[in-house]
């Protein structure tokens, strides 16, 4: 048993040295693509003779006029691998069991999610707009989810960045490039998922269909899920990660009096 | 920064995730073992084979729910991964990171960079699963040293069926049925459409560590 939790241990803290919070590998590959000459900026250790070498050859990064992950690389499923332990690991009932099953206290169980966010809060916040761009995120997380007739999802945003414009003074080219920032980029492509639901009423049970989306934000804030339950004449979004995401913004709100 | 500096920083960070990928390695941590085996066996592998082999996780109640519920794992007759899962999400990461050290060339190449953290070159992980899945294989009470023995026929001949195993080894059809369904279990070796057996591609690749056994 001692060498299970043991084990155990050592990959909950390798896992989390692989987070992009800790590691500028992982990070570099989770906030791809960006246009050459900001990735040059932004990360000149990965710019190098030899870090382009492995990054190309190896981790499959095509460096072009933009800087991207090719599809099924090992890049690829590095990206889709760190949002697998994002989700996996910002649950606090999953986080209790690992706790439970390793007899340590819940708050020595690492959240690479908790971690990432905070460090994108800190860089957002002092941007020189960070006091808005941290007061559209605490509207945005007041309101919890979106339903929208399908027909008109394209429209879905308008009544809240509207809202967001007019609270906190933002000219549309700032709304947009803050929704981008935090809620959803288009450039990033979102995955869908389908499952299917057992229920039952009374005597009867049926199934339906569920298409989940997941969309990101350009710094993978990832707070929208996209619900989608067949022949409904509705789809909503749903906010994500709302727990640690609060929380952060009170960590946030309290060390920063101007926000 | 200046340019030394910035290639110290990229060797640190480059340091940093290479040892962090060889750690979650099948070969180096029991737990991501535990969900390799399962996933390399399409994803479901009998209760009691991984009940012989995990008896920490299996055989007490409260560790197999927790492990159910971290990982995404059904506990019934057969242990099956959850397509979606945690663990499964996991097992499709490992696999990646196992073709890539399985490339000889990356290892040069990182190696070279991190001269000063591994000396003798980084490990093959690729290889390291074989030794390790010989090692659990041979010591695999009942039917584990006639396990081996039939490895070292098929490896030496290349293609092998039932008849020729019974023939060359002296061994009845049942013993054999056995030791098969087992080198399966560790993808060791592959079935081809005429019902022989021959190596698998990554145990033809390093058949050279059945000497050691």
């Amino acid at each position: 048993m001692d060498i299970m939790k043991d084990h155990f241990i050592n990959l909950l803290n390798s896992l989390t040295n692989l987070s992009p919070s800790r590691n500028l590998i992982s990070q570099y590959i989770l906030l791809l693509p960006k246009d050459a000459a900001t990735a040059y900026h932004s990360y000149p250790e990965l710019s190098t003779e030899n870090a382009k070498n492995l990054l190309q050859n190896f981790f499959g990064i095509k460096f072009d006029g933009y800087v991207v992950r090719n599809k099924d690389s090992f890049s690829d499923t590095l990206y889709k691998y760190l949002h697998a332990l994002f989700n996996w690991l910002d649950d606090e009932e999953r986080r209790s069991e690992i706790a439970k099953v390793l007899d340590l206290p819940i708050n020595s169980i690492p959240n690479p999610y908790e971690e990432w966010a905070r460090k994108v809060l800190e860089k957002l916040s002092k941007m020189p707009e960070g006091g808005k761009i941290i007061k559209f995120l605490k509207m945005f997380t007041e309101k919890r989810s979106f339903q929208i007739h399908k027909d008109t999802i394209y429209r879905v945003w308008e009544p809240f960045i509207n809202e967001a414009k007019e609270k906190l003074k933002l000219n549309p080219v700032e709304a947009d490039e803050i929704f981008k920032l935090i809620v959803l980029s288009s450039n990033i492509p979102a995955e869908s998922r389908s499952e299917f639901e057992f229920l039952s009423a009374g005597i009867y049970t049926y199934t339906r269909e569920i298409e989940r989306t997941f969309y990101h934000s350009e710094y993978h804030l990832d707070l929208i899920v996209g619900v989608y339950i067949r022949n409904s004449i509705y789809y909503s979004y749903v906010l994500r990660h709302e727990k640690t995401i609060r929380k952060l913004l009170e960590d946030i709100t309290r060390d920063r009096e101007e926000i | 920064m200046a340019r030394e500096q910035i290639e110290k920083e990229f060797v640190k960070q480059l340091s940093n995730f290479v040892k962090a990928l060889i750690a979650i390695a099948p070969s180096r941590n029991y737990v991501p073992q535990f969900l390799f085996l399962i996933r390399i066996n399409e994803g479901r592998l009998d209760y009691k084979v991984l009940e012989d082999a995990y008896p920490d996780i299996l055989k007490d109640n409260y560790v197999r729910e927790a492990f159910a519920k971290i990982f995404g794992i059904s506990f019934s007759e057969k242990v099956s991964l959850t397509v979606n899962g945690y663990g499964w999400h996991l097992t499709d990461f490992m696999m990646k990171v196992f073709a890539l050290f399985d490339d000889s060339e990356f290892r040069a190449k990182v190696s070279s960079l991190l001269k000063e953290d591994f000396p003798e070159g980084i490990p093959n992980l690729a290889r390291e699963w074989i030794e390790v899945s010989l090692e659990g294989l041979s010591s695999e009470p009942t039917y584990g040293e006639n396990s081996i023995k039939i490895l070292k026929e098929i490896v030496k001949t290349g293609r092998l069926k039932i008849e020729d195993l019974e023939r060359k080894l002296g061994l009845d059809r049942g013993t054999i049925f056995q030791c098969l369904d087992l080198l399966g279990i560790y993808n060791l070796i592959k079935k081809d459409y005429d019902g022989s057996y021959r190596a698998s591609d990554l145990l033809s690749k390093y058949s050279d560590i059945l000497g050691g056994f």
